[in-house]
């Protein structure tokens, strides 16, 4: 082992107390580029995609790889670039990667999806399987977040371009929606607008501005999203096909200026959010705690936060909010990613050009590689 | 001096406001739009929400362009009386326009989401077209005046 990957893979531990539970702050790898999110492989080591452009593979000591190759030119700048990595639920098979990332060009962008075989550090048989439209001029609000869901579909967020709110109402496009695909980029025949003579056929929810976090409850089965409100109006939303959730008509928040976006904070017709930060947090990720590791927190869901620097955590019963903590503002950096890992610990990604991988571990256990345990092999978090 | 600075003051206030309600409705009609029903009284609670709500921010950025725009104006019309009207209120126009499409040029984006559309720009040229002529008025010389900076009397 190298010594860089040794120093990293001692405990450094930052000991900490959150939530009445003690716990370890392991930094596995640093260095990273911007990233954006984590996926964990079945042989203990990890993908990141990163805002940079770039996906990188981190061993179970933390030696970052370079850039896996094979993978498409993104358009990097401001908000854009890789956005999310996931696994194919059957990876173990096929070794199918998906990624989601900003495509185009400064005139003419959008989310696209690609898919691909990992093969060592490099990717095969890359194709798109999906581009949002219409193409926008603004390298801001893309959404990018990506889930597999039980039935093998795939679910992506998508933002509202900034500039072009209004679409996010408009469900014939495909700004400021959810969308549902099959692995291959078709359309589901289950999904609400699917024979189009409603809305596009791909979109499974409308009326977001900038989802930056989902995911799947597999005991309940419940997805959540949040995603940032314009000044104030963060939200968790509990995610339902054919649902308005409001983006731009009826919100929390207020335009940057102080100017309202809407006087309508409810509406008929509308989903109200889970909850709501009146303050703007900057959720971004978002996992389902389903570990073993903290027992205290299972079922919680944790979502990190860029603007105050922090994860929260919020216990949840029969899909409603009933306390929310923040934790690990000891580490100071704004928090892009969080996920479970498939070992039972929490992971989290920091966002800054010299980004940290960061396992969170009972206090005093001994570090293990996430293979060891297999609760969640699509990494789903 | 009282008298400019009074008339600044008058015509930023004016241009504020009229901007204000002009972004408030603006934002409104983009909502309805989307066909969703709003009251009178939310209108109206609107723009006292935006009035209270924007003027850290957007009360100085109009101070700052109409301090640029003006004193341009009188370096322009103080040879030419006949053109004082048309050239504050010209002024006051093209300080709000270019101070919108200068933001816009800087962030990538819209600073202030009603000047997105044509017509929501424009309608920020008005508030600055009425802050021009109302400085004008406010300033147009009188018998008593010997000497008035910035645009009350023509140099001899």
């Amino acid at each position: 082992m190298r010594l860089p990957a040794l120093l990293l893979a001692l405990p450094l531990w930052l000991p900490g107390a959150a939530a009445q539970t003690d716990y370890d702050l392991h930094v596995v790898a640093t260095g990273l580029n911007h990233p954006w999110s984590i996926t964990f492989l079945p042989n203990g080591s990890y993908l990141v995609a990163m805002r940079s452009g770039e996906v990188r593979r981190v061993s179970s000591e933390g030696k970052v790889s370079g850039p896996l190759a094979g993978l498409p030119d993104s358009y990097v700048a401001s908000q854009g670039g890789y956005f999310d990595v996931v696994l194919d639920p059957e990876f173990a098979t096929n070794s199918r990667i998906y990624l989601s990332f900003a495509y185009g060009t400064p005139k003419q962008n959008g989310t696209r999806i690609v898919r691909g075989v990992l093969r060592d550090n490099s990717v095969e048989q890359v194709t798109p399987i999906f581009t949002t439209s219409p193409l926008k001029d603004t390298p801001v609000h893309y959404g990018g977040r990506l889930l597999f869901l039980r039935d093998g579909t795939l679910l992506m967020t998508t933002g509202d371009g900034f500039e072009y709110r209004e679409a996010a109402q408009d469900r014939f496009n495909l700004l400021g929606k959810i969308v549902r695909i099959h692995s291959d980029g078709s359309i589901p025949s289950d999904n609400p607008f699917a024979d189009g003579s409603r809305g596009h056929p791909a979109v499974w929810s409308y009326g977001h501005r900038t989802p930056q976090g989902l995911a799947l409850d597999s005991a309940s089965g419940r997805i959540y999203a949040h995603e940032h409100g314009a000044m104030g109006g963060d939200e968790l939303n509990l995610i339902t096909p054919d649902t308005n959730y409001g983006w731009p008509a009826v919100t929390k928040g207020i335009n940057y200026s102080g100017a309202y976006v809407s006087p309508l904070r409810s509406a008929p017709d509308v989903a109200e959010p889970v909850t709501y930060w009146s303050r703007s947090v900057g959720t971004s990720g978002l996992t389902v705690y389903t570990g073993d590791s903290f027992p205290e927190w299972r079922n919680a869901l944790f979502l990190g936060t860029l603007v105050d620097e922090d994860v929260r955590m919020l216990s949840m019963q029969d899909g409603e909010v009933v306390d929310e903590q923040t934790m690990f503002s000891e580490i100071e950096e704004r928090i892009r990613d969080v996920r479970t890992g498939p070992d039972g610990l929490l992971y989290l990604l920091t966002d800054s050009p010299q980004g940290q991988l960061i396992r969170v571990a009972p206090r005093g256990v001994a570090m293990s590689a996430h293979k060891s345990a297999n609760q969640n092999p699509a990494g789903q978090g | 001096m009282t008298k400019i600075l009074t008339a600044f003051v008058t015509a930023a206030l004016l241009a504020y406001f009229l901007g204000v309600v002009f972004i408030s409705q603006g934002n409104i009609a983009s909502v309805v739009e989307l066909g969703f029903e709003v009251t009178l009284s939310q209108r109206l609670q609107a723009i006292v929400h935006d009035a209270t709500h924007m003027l850290a921010i957007y009360l100085p950025l109009i101070a700052a362009s109409l301090l640029i725009g003006l004193p341009v104006a009188y370096g322009i019309v103080r040879n030419k009386p006949q053109l004082r009207m048309f050239g504050y209120t010209l002024a006051g126009c093209l300080a709000l326009l270019a101070m919108h499409l200068l933001m816009k040029a800087i962030l990538g984006l819209s600073g202030i989401a009603a000047t997105r559309s044509i017509l929501g720009l424009l309608a920020q040229g008005l508030a600055g077209a009425a802050a021009g002529c109302v400085f004008c008025k406010l300033t147009q010389p009188s018998v008593s005046d010997s000497v008035i900076p910035f645009g009350a009397q023509e140099d001899q």
